[in-house]
């Protein structure tokens, strides 16, 4: 599937490219629903129906505050790109859903050519809780995820 | 709201799975879920923390979950915060609410229509009986009233709702409150109630056609309010006609509407609250009299405290017709044809609910005929002094009968005293004693009941309560008989 939406992503590209106006783009996008709502809250949703857990999971395994998760699911406060991957490690997430996750939250994506970044996709691929994450960051002399959050 | 607060409402949150989400406004979010542990379907509420009464809820919950609780009111299964919400979890109901019906079926039929009433007006009595303080519903809406066993077809008419415990579900409890103490006067300066102080009363209107007026601000909302909205909804059932607009007026009347019924709605819709049906049971009680009138008082549920309500129409209906009958003979007496026909004419379109000719009848009979035809809720209470008389007098009355009653249960068991021979004229006699006796003692219990309670304004409508009063009584008179019997233990015959 990660191919697949590579490659819709192409295309897309190109039909870009090939248009006159921008509207002419988007108009076509939105009919075909090719554009991205940002909908952190409702893929959070989805993410937590999918796995069958539930939000008091989600708060003990990412070590984030009560409240602040609470806030994120009902949309009512963003999140930074840490505590983006924080939640992604509190709901178990694999790395095409991180990616997803972060894509709904409005960062970028995680980066295989960012030394960071890659340790982290390494320790989603290999299924680690966010504190053999942090330690693997820590042993490595990276800024562990738990000390990232810095803002809301 | 501490940490570990909210970690125990998440974990009740989610222990609810989102089905489908019915609305979703300012006002809050209702969805259809389910409970994963059972798979049981709930109704839940997720209600703006500041527009929500959570002690109202509560009482709400208190009286659906007792176990003679009334069917036609929701029942609410959880009720927990979120940091911005007031979250209700509650009975799903299936059925098909008054609003669609009309909208698909037209006008329902009188039959159907007053049953759905009875039911509606059993909800909001129930609403009305919460202690201490009367809960008022003020959103008495078509929307809000399901009707339920229909099978999910609306065209399966008539509706066969007969004698059934639940069969109309009154919902929405958003925007009910508690009444405020005292009369229900407007004034903005009493903050006597925990919730919306008495000036914010405009703050979350009803629905436009069904609030009544003092709902727009003209004064306190009270169960009258109530009473006014389920008028309106009795109206749009039978004309299919959004209230509040002409065409409503004109439908009302039509010929094709019972004028009975009409009328009954046009005195619960009546500007003037104390001009209205002063409680949704005079309502209901209404509806029964019209009922028998036009002859379909059989097919009306009269389950739990429609029984009572029923009871009093009926006593009401009776003294109606001794008064009647009454006036006619009074008026043959005097000979007088031309009234015989007035009275005859003015019995045939006589209003239910108002108060019956017996009214005309004078002298002590009329007083007599005026009491019974009142339902004993709207009675006037007799003076306190000839009350407590009254009341001491059948207390006496009971404990000296009662003594009478129990000298001779062992007689009649042993069929003669130890030194009396058997014989069965005295052993008639007593039986006789102990059915006679029996009799008054009850009677006498009934006084008792009736004058109990110095400050109540009305009787407890309960038989249980009833006879709760009467063994009071006649345990305390055992009591007395066992202690004179120690004090005096030789004055045996």
């Amino acid at each position: 599937m990660a191919t697949e939406f590579v490659h819709m992503t192409e295309e897309l590209l190109e039909q870009l490219m090939a248009s006159a106006t921008p509207e002419a783009y988007l108009n076509r996008a939105r009919a075909d629903g090719d554009l991205v709502a940002r909908d952190l809250s409702g893929y959070l949703h989805e993410l937590l129906n999918k796995k069958e857990l539930t939000r008091a999971d989600v708060i003990r395994a990412s070590g984030l505050n009560t409240t602040f998760v609470y806030q994120i699911f009902e949309g009512s406060r963003g999140v930074s790109r840490g505590t983006a991957l924080l939640l992604a490690f509190g709901l178990g997430c694999t790395v095409k859903e991180t990616q997803r996750l972060l894509t709904h939250a409005g960062f970028s994506q995680l980066y295989s050519r960012n030394r960071r970044d890659a340790i982290i996709l390494f320790c989603l691929e290999h299924g680690y809780t966010r504190v053999q994450c942090d330690d693997e960051l820590y042993r490595l002399g990276e800024v562990p995820l738990l000390d990232d959050k810095s803002e809301g | 709201m501490t940490d570990g607060e909210l970690l125990d409402a998440l974990v009740l949150d989610d222990s609810y799975t989102c089905i489908n989400t019915i609305s979703d406004s300012v006002q809050g979010r209702v969805e259809v879920v389910c409970r994963k542990s059972d798979f049981k379907v709930f109704v839940r509420k997720y209600i703006p923390i500041e527009l929500a009464n959570r002690e109202v809820w509560e009482e709400i919950a208190r009286l659906t979950a007792q176990e003679d609780s009334c069917y036609t009111l929701a029942h609410i299964e959880q009720i927990y915060e979120l940091p911005n919400y007031l979250v209700i979890i509650m009975e799903y109901i299936e059925g098909i609410s008054v609003e669609s019906l009309v909208k698909e079926g037209g006008s329902i039929d009188v039959k159907d229509a007053v049953c759905i009433m009875l039911y509606v007006c059993e909800a909001l009595e129930a609403l009305a009986s919460a202690k201490p303080r009367p809960i008022i519903h003020r959103d008495v809406t078509p929307g809000n009233v399901i009707v339920v066993g229909l099978g999910g077809i609306a065209s399966s008419r008539p509706l066969r709702m007969e004698h059934l415990k639940r069969h109309a579900v009154l919902l929405d409890y958003g925007i009910a409150r508690f009444a405020k103490p005292g009369n229900a006067v407007s004034d903005s300066s009493s903050y006597g109630d925990a919730d919306v102080p008495a000036g914010h009363d405009t703050r979350v209107l009803g629905t436009r056609g069904f609030a009544a007026p003092e709902q727009f601000g003209f004064a306190q909302t009270d169960r009258r309010s109530d009473v006014y909205a389920a008028g309106r909804l009795l109206g749009y059932m039978l004309c299919a006609k959004e209230p509040g607009t002409q065409d409503y007026e004109t439908a009302l009347s039509e010929p094709g509407v019972s004028q009975e019924i009409a009328a009954i709605v046009r005195k619960a819709c009546a500007f003037e609250p104390t001009a209205r049906f002063q409680s949704a049971r005079e309502f209901a009680i209404a509806l029964y009299q019209a009922a028998r009138v036009l002859g379909f008082e059989d097919i009306l549920p009269t389950h739990g405290s429609l029984e009572d309500m029923h009871k009093q129409a009926s006593v009401a209906a009776v003294a109606n017709m001794i008064g009647q009958v009454a006036n006619n003979s009074n008026a043959l007496l005097a000979d007088n044809a031309p009234n015989t026909g007035d009275i005859s004419a003015g019995s045939s379109s006589h209003q239910p609910g108002l108060l019956p000719p017996a009214a005309k009848l004078k002298g002590i009979w009329g007083l007599i005929a005026k009491r019974l035809a009142t339902p004993s809720g709207m009675r006037k209470r007799l003076p306190l002094v000839i009350r407590i008389v009254l009341m001491i007098a059948a207390a006496i009355g009971i404990f000296v009968f009662l003594v009478n009653l129990i000298e001779r249960v062992p007689y009649v068991i042993a069929g003669g005293w130890g030194d009396e021979p058997y014989s069965l004229e005295a052993w008639m006699q007593g039986v006789t004693g102990i059915l006679v006796y029996g009799a008054t003692i009850y009677v006498f219990g009934t006084i008792l009941y009736l004058n109990w309670g110095i400050n109540r304004e009305r009787p407890a409508a309960s038989t249980l309560v009833y006879w709760r009063r009467v063994l009071l009584v006649i345990c305390v008179s055992f009591a007395l008989i066992l202690l004179t019997g120690f004090i005096a233990p030789n004055t045996s015959r």
